[in-house]
C-alpha cells in the first residue's frame, strides 16, 4: 500500500510538471479559452435582453452564472479524458501508459488530480470576471475556499462519468460526436430550474443524485449569503460523488480489460 | 534475467461472429540473460502479438510468461518500444519525455537527471534535448523512445522493427547500443524485424514465425546449417544437353541457352555431387565459364523456412 501511494504521488508529479509545461509553453491556448468563454455568456445575457426588448427576463442570473462555470469545469474534465485516450492512441503513447505497470484507471485519475488546480482556477476567475461585469449579483465570492472543496467533491463525481467515456473511447475509439449529444444533454441539466420539477420524475431524481447537478445546488448555497448549514450539503456531494467515482472506476478497469483482450490498446 | 515463453496462444474473434482468427499458435521459446533473440516473419506472421503479450499490451488467450521462472509480472524489470518512432510527447523536449517516463515508472527522483543526460548523450539526442520532439527527425525520436525505455535501466527490452525507416548513422547508434545492453549490461533483448542484416549482425538466436506458428529456431550458424544446400550456378561454352542420368540423381532447373553460352542451376542433393559433374565436364572437355556455389546467407533460410510447410522446428 506504501509503495502504491508513492508511485500514485509520483504519477500526479509526472502529470502535475506535464501540465505546467504545457500551460508556459502554450499560455495564449489557457487565456483564449477563458476569453471565449467569457463572451459566450456574456452574448447569451446580451440575447436574452434584446429579445426581451430591454424589460429583462425572469431568469436567475446566479444560477446561470454558477451553472455556465460548473458546465465548462465539468465539459473540460469529462471529454478531457475520452479526448486524451482518442489523441494518445494515435500518437502511440498510450501504449507506454499501459505498459508502465500503472492501471490507465490510475493513470487518468492522477492526471485528473493534476489538472485539478488548472481546471478550479479557470472556474474561479470566469466567476471574478462575471461578478465584475455584473456588480447587482447576489454572490459572495468571498466563500470561495468552502467552494473549493465543493468543486473537488464534485470533480471526483465528474470523473466517474469521464471513467464511462474514456473506457467507451477505449473500446470504440472515434464516438466524439455522441458524446456531443450527451453534453447537450448535460447543458440541459444545468439550466433546468428544480423548483418547476415534480417530486418523483425521472428528471427530478437525476437532478438530486447527479453529482454535477448535486454540486450545482450546493454551490448555490455556498455563494449564497448563508453558509451555516453546509455540512449536510457537503456530507451529501461526498457519498454521491464516491459513489460515481468507484462506479467509474471499476466500469473502467472492465472496459480496459476488455481493450485488453481485444487488442485495442495499441496505435491505431 | 531469463524470459521464457510456454504455450502462448492468441485468438481473436470477431463481434457478433462465430469465426475465430489465431494470430498467435502455441509459441514458446526462452532468452537467456544477456542474450539477443530475434523474432522474424512476414507482416502478419505474429511477431508484434507475441512481443505485445509479453509486454502486457495484449491478453493471451492461454500459455505463460516467465520472468525468471516467475509468472508474477514486475513490470520494473520490462521495457518496450513498440511500432517505431511515435512513442513519445511530441510537444515536450526528450529532456521532458525522459522525466515524465521515469516518473510515470516509478524511477527515483534523485536518480531520474543524471540518468536522462547520460541516456541522450549515449544515444546523440543530447545536443536536441531542448527542442521540442515534433521538431526531431524519425531517427532521433526512435532514439528517443529507446532512451524512454531505458529509463526504469530495464532487465528486459523488448523493441519492435528498432532500426526500420531510421538512417544508416542511427541506425548504426541504435544497433551499437543494443549490442551494448545485453554484451555489457546483462540484459536480455527481445527483437522483431523485417531487416535480415539486423538480425545477422546482432542476434544470438533467432526464431522464425509464419502464421503464427514459430517454425524454426536457432543461432544463425544452426539455421544455416539445417538448410545447407548444395546448390550451384553453373555456365559453359556451348550449347550443352543435360546428361539423362544427371536428371535422375540431381534436380536441374533454369536451363537458359544464350548464343554460345548454356547456364542451368544444379542442386546436386549431396556433398560428392559436384566432383561428378567436374568429373563429367573434364571428361568431356568442356568449358566451364561460370561455377558458383549458391550462399547459405540468412535471406535463404528465412525464405525456405517460410517455404518448406512441415519444418516445424
Amino acid at each position: 500500500m506504501k509503495n502504491f501511494i508513492k508511485e500514485f504521488l509520483l504519477l500526479v508529479k509526472a502529470e502535475f510538471i506535464r501540465e505546467i509545461i504545457y500551460i508556459k509553453r502554450y499560455p495564449f491556448e489557457s487565456i483564449s479559452f477563458l476569453f471565449f468563454m467569457y463572451i459566450i455568456l456574456m452574448a447569451i445575457f446580451l440575447g436574452m435582453s434584446q429579445l426581451s426588448g430591454g424589460g429583462g427576463l425572469n431568469i436567475n442570473h446566479e444560477r446561470m452564472i454558477i451553472g455556465y462555470c460548473l458546465m465548462q469545469f465539468v465539459m473540460s474534465n469529462q471529454m478531457g479524458w475520452a479526448g486524451q485516450i482518442s489523441n494518445e492512441s494515435q500518437m502511440g503513447t498510450l501504449e507506454q501508459l499501459s505498459i508502465s505497470g500503472h492501471s490507465l484507471a490510475t493513470v487518468l485519475f492522477a492526471r485528473g488530480i493534476a489538472q485539478f488546480p488548472r481546471q478550479s482556477a479557470s472556474f474561479f476567475i470566469l466567476m471574478i470576471a462575471y461578478a465584475a461585469a455584473m456588480p447587482k449579483m447576489d454572490l459572495h465570492l468571498d466563500h470561495f475556499y468552502i467552494a473549493f472543496f465543493f468543486l473537488f467533491l464534485i470533480a471526483l463525481g465528474v470523473y466517474g462519468i469521464a471513467y464511462l467515456f474514456a473506457g467507451l473511447t477505449l473500446l470504440f475509439k472515434r464516438i466524439g460526436f455522441f458524446f456531443q449529444i450527451i453534453n447537450f444533454a448535460f447543458l440541459g441539466l444545468f439550466w433546468q430550474n428544480r423548483d418547476i420539477l415534480p417530486d418523483g420524475s425521472i428528471r427530478a431524481i437525476l437532478y438530486d443524485f447527479f453529482p454535477l447537478t448535486l454540486g450545482m445546488k450546493n454551490l448555490l448555497l455556498v455563494f449564497s449569503s448563508n453558509t451555516s448549514s453546509l455540512i449536510y450539503p457537503f456530507l451529501n456531494q461526498c457519498i454521491y460523488s464516491g459513489i460515481f467515482t468507484i462506479a467509474g472506476f471499476y466500469l473502467f478497469r472492465v472496459m480496459e480489460k476488455k481493450a485488453r483482450q481485444m487488442a485495442l490498446l495499441s496505435q491505431y | 534475467m531469463d524470459l521464457k515463453v510456454e504455450a502462448l496462444y492468441k485468438t481473436y474473434s470477431k463481434p457478433l461472429s462465430k469465426k475465430k482468427f489465431e494470430a498467435v499458435k502455441n509459441i514458446s521459446f526462452e532468452i537467456a540473460t544477456g542474450e539477443i533473440y530475434a523474432l522474424l516473419g512476414p507482416n502478419g506472421a505474429g511477431k508484434s502479438t507475441t512481443i505485445k503479450m509479453i509486454a502486457g499490451l495484449i491478453t493471451p488467450t492461454s500459455g505463460k510468461i516467465l520472468f525468471n521462472n516467475s509468472a508474477h509480472k514486475n513490470y520494473q524489470v520490462l521495457s518496450a518500444v513498440l511500432e517505431g518512432s511515435r512513442n513519445v510527447y511530441w510537444r515536450l523536449t526528450p529532456l521532458e519525455n525522459l522525466h515524465y517516463f521515469a516518473n510515470l515508472r516509478g524511477v527515483p527522483s534523485r536518480q531520474i537527471k543524471e540518468k536522462s543526460e547520460l541516456l541522450l548523450k549515449e544515444l546523440e539526442i543530447d545536443a536536441k534535448k531542448a527542442n521540442q520532439s515534433r521538431h526531431l527527425s524519425r531517427g532521433m525520436l526512435q532514439k528517443l523512445a529507446i532512451a524512454a525505455a531505458l529509463i526504469t535501466d530495464p532487465q528486459i527490452l523488448l523493441l519492435d522493427e528498432p532500426t526500420l525507416g531510421v538512417d544508416v548513422a542511427s541506425a548504426r547508434n541504435i544497433k551499437e547500443k543494443i549490442r551494448s545492453l545485453a554484451k555489457k549490461e546483462g540484459k536480455s533483448v527481445l527483437l522483431t524485424t523485417h531487416q535480415l542484416d539486423l538480425v545477422d549482425q546482432l542476434a544470438d538466436r533467432v526464431g522464425i514465425i509464419q502464421n503464427g506458428n514459430l517454425v524454426r529456431e536457432g543461432t544463425i550458424e544452426e539455421l544455416k546449417k539445417i538448410s545447407q544446400n548444395y546448390l550451384y550456378h553453373i555456365s559453359i561454352q556451348g550449347k550443352f544437353k543435360i546428361p539423362a542420368e544427371w536428371k535422375k540423381i540431381f534436380i536441374i532447373t533454369e536451363i537458359k541457352y544464350h548464343s554460345e553460352i548454356t547456364e542451368f542451376e544444379v542442386d546436386c542433393k549431396t556433398k560428392t555431387g559436384m566432383s561428378s559433374i567436374l568429373e563429367y565436364f573434364s571428361k568431356n572437355k568442356l568449358d566451364i565459364i561460370f561455377l558458383q556455389k549458391k550462399r547459405d546467407n540468412l535471406e535463404e533460410v528465412f525464405l525456405r523456412s517460410l517455404e518448406s510447410k512441415s519444418g516445424v522446428a
